[in-house]
């Protein structure tokens, strides 16, 4: 175990859950409908074999993150 | 988007004109803000990017000062996962005296490194171990350097990043944090990786913060999100150093020129009750 650098405590590293991930999660089913616009976009370029999604794609983090900021820093020091 | 963006643009102006001609005003006013908004509103290079969502901050607000405990577990961030890519030039050890630390810590960390002094009495630069005065040491001597150690990439210098890019310490947040997979029908690369948030898409930094990547001595957990918020209170600080003490000398001066109002509108109105009570009587 390494050494604390300034003194003071030492938290080891198995005991972080990082807070975020979880909250995205929570926050997913809200977004569901923009999860489906990308995923029916997928499918689309899949069978054209061109294009992109990455807008569909921003829309769908553009919600999860309006829904995840709500909460998140509550849950951080 | 641009593009629909001239077109809109176009299209009010002809309604402008039409509403000109019929001799309406109100239409125009309402007309013209379209013009306006729809000419004058930023677009960034890239419209291809994530806009950050705005975060409840400790200090961004009128009223709110620096979390200092924040600034400091910032700090540590920034010394251990940062520093070995991005410089911090416009800091120098004594500007985090009584912010985030004491002067013997502060002054036991610039000992810890060497700084190139001189010219000596016989003409030579010398090395002597860093002092409260110096600022703090730069990872590459220049951005050549920097770009051949990172694949292209220049990693900039962070003193001022949170005034110098848009929606300033939300970006820099959401950076950390938006790692993400690569969406459909886009080729992940080798040398760069996907975050949303970096316009283009494509970032050359790898992700730098990992769960438990660095040693709080305040026994806090250090979660990615954890040390991504502390190093942003951090460098909102880096950015703004003067923050905290502009906004207690605003909230001062306010204070006293609205009570200074006060009495100067009273005044007046005793100066002139003689003058408003006066009968003029022209012959």
């Amino acid at each position: 175990m390494a050494e604390p650098r300034y003194g003071g405590a030492y938290v080891p590293i198995d005991l972080c859950t990082d807070p975020k991930p979880d909250v995205d999660r929570k926050c997913a089913p809200g977004c569901s409908a923009a999860w489906e616009k990308y995923q029916a976009c997928a499918t689309r370029i899949e069978e054209k074999g061109s294009g992109e999604c990455s807008g569909y794609y921003m829309d769908y983090f553009k919600c999860v993150d309006k829904c995840t900021a709500k909460s998140l820093f509550s849950q951080l020091a | 988007m641009i593009r629909a963006r001239v077109a809109a643009a176009r299209g009010a102006a002809l309604r402008l004109a039409r509403a000109a001609q019929q001799g309406k005003t109100g239409p125009v006013v309402v007309a013209g803000t379209v013009v306006g908004v729809a000419t004058f509103s930023s677009v960034y290079a890239s419209d291809n990017v994530l806009a950050p969502p705005k975060q409840p901050w400790d200090h961004t607000g009128y009223t709110q000062a620096y979390d200092a405990a924040s600034v400091r577990r910032g700090h540590m961030v920034y010394a251990q996962v940062c520093a070995s890519c991005h410089g911090l030039a416009r800091i120098a050890y004594r500007n985090m005296i009584g912010v985030c630390y004491t002067e013997e810590e502060v002054k036991a960390m610039a000992e810890d490194t060497d700084v190139i002094d001189g010219p000596n009495d016989e003409g030579e630069m010398f090395e002597r171990p860093g002092k409260l005065s110096d600022y703090l040491p730069s990872p590459y001597p220049n951005e050549e350097a920097a770009r051949f150690a990172n694949n292209g990439a220049y990693p900039p210098d962070l003193s001022l990043i949170v005034k110098a890019r848009p929606h300033g310490v939300d970006y820099i947040f959401a950076l950390l944090t938006g790692y993400k997979d690569v969406p459909a029908g886009i080729a992940p690369r080798d040398t760069q990786y996907y975050n949303p948030y970096f316009p283009g898409g494509w970032i050359g930094m790898p992700p730098p913060l990992a769960d438990g990547g660095v040693d709080y001595d305040d026994g806090t957990e250090a979660t990615a999100s954890q040390m991504a918020k502390d190093v942003c209170t951090f460098l909102a600080w880096t950015s703004e150093p003067e923050a905290d003490e502009r906004k207690l000398m605003g909230i001062k001066w306010m204070t006293l020129l609205t009570v200074m109002f006060g009495f100067t509108w009273y005044y007046k109105r005793v100066k002139w009750s003689v003058i408003k009570n006066r009968r003029l009587e022209l012959y």
